[in-house]
C-alpha cells in the first residue's frame, strides 16, 4: 500500500485538496519526506528527498507532519480485516501487510479470487492503491509486490523474481552503489553468478536475502496474535442472518473454547465474540466475569443478557461471514469438588448473580458498601462496583452499634439548603424543606463535626448537627454550617427511618 | 407477645407491597427493609438485594451504610443496583428473586408496577424462596399482586436520649387474612429481628393490651 499515510489522512479528516501531499519527518535534523501521495509521486517527488528540494520542485504543496504511530493503528486496524482471510497476518513496515495464507486459498475458491475479495476489502476500508503479491515465500512476495510492474503478481517460481532490478533486495546504499558499479541491473545477473563471490564482498546475510527472495530458502512470518490459543471460529459457507443459527454457532464455538480451556485446568475471565459481517464490519462483543469460570452454560448466559441489553443491536446486515470466539484473560482455575459448606456454594452464586447484573446493566450500577476512614459524614463510606471488589469485612460491629442510631439511612451527596426557625437558644424550631413546613417536637443535638484540615475547606464549615423529629414524626438530620461569614446556614443532609 | 398484626408483620410472604405516606420516604424505607429481614434463617445469611429506581435515588437519597445498622442491617451484605428505568429495575428484582442465594430483594421506586409485572416477581419469589417487597414513594395504590400492602409513615418518637429504636405507623391496606384497615404502632428491635408493639390501635373497638416497649 504505497500511498498509506495519505489514504490515512484521507479517512481521518477527509478533506480533500488539489494539492499534492506530502508527509514529513525530521531526520538527523533535516526535514525529509517520509511519505508521499499519488499525486506527488506523478510530480517526481520521492521518499527520503528533502523538503527544501521537493518545495523547490513543487512551489505549492500540502506538508503534514508525519504520525507513525497513526499510521501504525491504522495498519493494524487493516491486519484485523485480513483476518477473515487467514489466522496468520502480520504487519510489513512500513506500509504493508504479510499474510500466510497456505492453505486458505480454496476457501476462496483460488488465489485470484481470494487477492481480488482482500483488495475489495482494503479499498472499502479506506485504501486507495493496494499492490498484491502471491509468492512460495514472504521475502519473494515482499519484493514482488513493492517492485514488480504487474499487479497482483501471482509467482509460483522466480521467474517473475529474476526480471526485478536490484534495488529489490532492499540492501544498504553502500551495497547498491557497488552493485550498480558492478553493472548488476537486474537480479537475475546476481543469481547466475556463484553466489561465493557474493559473500565475500558482502555479508552472507545478503546471500541468504538472496536465497530467500528467489525462494530457495524459505522462513515464516510471525504473525500478531500469537497468544491467543483458546479460541474458536466458524466460517460460513454463506453468510448467516437469522439470530437462531447464529445463537447455535456462538453456543458450540463457547463449549469448544471450554473444552481448550478445560484441558489446560484454566478458566476464563474476558471473553470476546468477534463477528464478521460479509460486508466488512467487525464487531467485539466482550463479556467479563469476576471469576474464571469455564462453564458454556454461564458465559453463553451472560452473553444473551449482553446481547440483550446492547444500546447499538447486533445487526447482522447481510449476514454474518466468520463468527469467532477467544478466550482473551485466563486463570488457573481448578474444579474443586463440592464442599460441604454451603456458605461457599452462596458466595458463588451472588457472584455469578452480580456478573449477570453487570453485564446487563453495567458495572458501575452494580455496587457494595465500603467504610472510609473519615468522620466528615459524606466521606465515610464509598460505593464500588460489586464486581471487582468482594464484601468488605471492615464494617467493624463495634464502632457502628456504638453509633445505631446516630446515622441516618439515607443521605444526600449535596446537602439540601432549608429554612430553619430557630428558638431564643438556638435550637430548630420549625423547618421549610421542599416547600413544606414542619414543625418539629424534638431536636437532638448538636454533635459537632469539624472539617478536616488537611483538606481544601469545603462551603460547609464545622456543623452543628441536629437530630430532628417533627410532630408527624419525620425525622431529619440537619446540620448549621457556619463558614467564613458570621451568617449560619441550614441544611438537610439526610433522613432517618 | 403477640397482637393482632403479628402474623402480618413477623411472617415471610413472597411478595409485600410498602407504600410512603407523604413525605415519609425515609420510615417507608426502614419499615419495608426491616420487613424484608424477616425470617432470616440461619441458612442464607449473606445477601440482600436492593435495587433502586433512578428517580427514587433522586427523591430520597443515597444509601448511607452507617445508617443501615440502626436496623440491624450489615452494610456488608448489600448489594445496591441503581437502575435507569423502571424496567431495568424489574429485571434486576427478577433476577434477583431467581438467584436462590439471596434472602431478600427490595425494590424501591417511585413509579407503580403493574398487575403483569408484580405476578412474574412473585412467581419467581415462590420458586426459589426469595421475599420480594416493594417499596413506593407516594402516590396513588394501585392493583398487583402483592399478598399484604402497607401505608406507612413514622410515629413519633418523644425520645430525648435519642435511644429509641425506629418505630412506624402502619396501616394495612391489603391483606389475605382479612385484617385491612387495621393500623398500629410498631417498633423494630434489631437485635431480635422483628417487629413488636409499642401501642396498639384498631378500627373496631375492642380493646387490645399493648405492651409498652421497655
Amino acid at each position: 500500500m504505497p500511498f498509506l499515510s495519505s489514504d490515512r489522512w484521507q479517512r481521518e479528516t477527509g478533506s480533500s485538496t488539489d494539492l499534492p501531499r506530502v508527509f514529513v519527518a525530521k531526520v538527523k535534523g533535516v526535514s525529509q519526506l517520509a511519505a508521499v501521495d499519488a499525486r506527488a509521486l506523478a510530480a517526481g517527488l520521492r521518499t527520503g528527498m528533502a523538503l527544501a528540494d521537493a518545495r523547490a520542485r513543487l512551489p505549492r504543496l500540502h506538508a503534514v507532519a508525519a504520525d507513525p504511530s497513526a499510521d501504525g493503528a491504522f495498519i493494524a486496524h487493516l491486519g484485523d480485516l485480513s483476518l477473515a482471510f487467514t489466522p496468520s497476518v502480520a504487519l510489513d513496515p512500513p506500509n504493508g501487510l504479510a499474510l500466510d495464507i497456505t492453505g486458505c486459498s480454496h476457501l476462496f475458491a483460488g488465489e485470484a479470487m481470494l487477492a481480488a475479495r482482500l483488495e475489495k476489502t482494503l479499498c472499502a476500508a479506506g485504501v486507495s492503491v493496494v499492490r498484491l503479491a502471491v509468492a512460495p515465500t514472504p521475502d519473494m512476495a515482499r519484493a514482488l509486490a513493492r517492485f514488480s510492474p504487474v499487479n497482483p503478481c501471482f509467482a509460483e517460481d522466480d521467474v517473475l523474481v529474476r526480471a526485478l532490478p536490484v534495488a529489490a533486495l532492499e540492501c544498504a546504499e553502500d551495497d547498491a552503489t557497488a552493485l550498480r558499479r558492478a553493472g548488476l541491473k537486474t537480479i537475475a545477473e546476481i543469481a547466475d553468478r556463484p553466489s561465493l563471490l557474493f559473500t565475500a564482498r558482502f555479508t552472507s546475510a545478503f546471500t541468504a536475502k538472496l536465497a530467500r527472495i528467489l525462494g530457495e530458502e524459505d522462513n515464516r512470518i510471525t504473525p500478531r496474535d500469537k497468544r491467543v490459543r483458546y479460541r474458536a471460529e466458524q466460517r460460513c459457507a454463506e453468510p448467516v442472518a437469522s439470530h437462531d443459527v447464529i445463537a447455535g454457532l456462538l453456543s458450540d464455538l463457547v463449549a469448544s473454547v471450554c473444552a481448550q480451556l478445560g484441558e489446560r485446568s484454566v478458566g476464563g475471565r474476558i471473553f470476546t465474540g468477534i463477528f464478521m459481517r460479509a460486508d466488512g464490519v467487525v464487531r467485539r462483543i466482550r463479556v467479563e466475569t469476576s471469576q474464571p469460570t469455564r462453564t458454556p452454560d454461564v458465559i453463553l448466559r451472560l452473553y444473551r443478557d449482553r446481547l440483550e441489553t446492547l444500546a447499538d443491536p447486533l445487526d447482522p446486515g447481510f449476514g454474518f461471514d466468520v463468527i469467532c470466539f477467544e478466550a482473551i484473560r485466563v486463570e488457573p482455575w481448578i474444579e474443586s469438588q463440592g464442599t460441604f459448606n454451603a456458605q461457599d456454594d452462596q458466595k458463588d452464586k451472588v457472584a455469578q448473580l452480580v456478573d449477570r447484573l453487570s453485564t446487563m446493566f453495567g458495572r458501575e450500577r452494580v455496587m457494595r458498601l465500603h467504610p472510609l476512614d473519615s468522620h466528615v459524614p459524606e466521606r465515610a463510606q464509598t460505593m464500588l462496583p460489586a464486581a471487582l471488589s468482594a464484601s468488605s469485612q471492615e464494617w467493624g460491629q463495634g464502632a457502628l452499634q456504638a453509633q445505631a442510631g446516630l446515622r441516618p439511612l439515607l443521605i444526600y451527596a449535596r446537602p439540601h439548603p432549608i429554612d430553619v426557625k430557630s428558638d431564643a437558644n438556638d435550637r430548630p424550631e420549625s423547618v421549610r424543606w421542599r416547600r413544606v413546613t414542619h414543625r418539629i417536637a424534638q431536636a437532638i443535638g448538636p454533635e459537632r463535626i469539624a472539617e478536616e484540615w488537611w483538606r481544601p475547606p469545603s462551603d460547609y464549615g464545622t456543623r452543628d448537627y441536629y437530630r430532628v423529629e417533627s410532630s408527624e414524626g419525620r425525622r431529619f438530620w440537619i446540620f448549621c454550617g457556619a463558614s467564613g461569614d458570621e451568617r449560619q446556614r441550614w441544611f438537610l443532609h439526610g433522613v432517618f427511618s | 407477645m403477640s397482637f393482632p398484626l403479628d402474623s402480618l408483620l413477623n411472617a415471610s410472604f413472597s411478595l409485600r407491597e410498602v407504600i410512603a405516606g407523604p413525605g415519609h420516604a425515609g420510615a417507608a424505607l426502614g419499615f419495608g427493609l426491616a420487613l424484608a429481614m424477616q425470617g432470616r434463617a440461619a441458612a442464607r445469611p449473606a445477601g440482600l438485594l436492593w435495587v433502586r429506581e433512578a428517580a427514587a435515588v433522586a427523591e430520597a437519597g443515597g444509601v448511607y451504610g452507617p445508617g443501615l445498622n440502626a436496623l440491624g442491617l450489615s452494610p456488608n451484605t448489600c448489594i445496591v443496583v441503581e437502575a435507569r428505568s423502571l424496567i431495568d429495575g424489574l429485571r434486576a428484582t427478577l433476577e434477583g428473586a431467581r438467584c436462590a442465594a439471596l434472602h431478600a430483594v427490595v425494590l424501591e421506586t417511585v413509579a407503580p408496577i403493574d398487575l403483569t409485572a408484580s405476578r412474574r416477581l412473585k412467581l419467581a419469589s415462590e420458586k426459589s424462596g426469595v421475599d420480594i417487597v416493594l417499596i413506593r414513594h407516594g402516590g396513588r395504590v394501585t392493583p398487583n399482586a402483592a399478598q399484604v400492602r402497607w401505608r406507612v409513615q413514622g410515629a413519633p418518637l418523644m425520645d430525648p436520649d435519642g435511644r429509641r429504636p425506629p418505630t412506624f405507623e402502619a396501616v394495612v391496606l391489603k391483606s389475605s387474612s382479612g385484617l385491612d384497615g387495621r393500623s398500629c404502632i410498631v417498633e423494630w428491635d434489631h437485635e431480635r429481628q422483628c417487629f413488636s408493639q409499642t401501642v396498639s390501635q384498631s378500627v373496631d373497638a375492642v380493646p387490645v393490651v399493648g405492651s409498652l416497649a421497655a
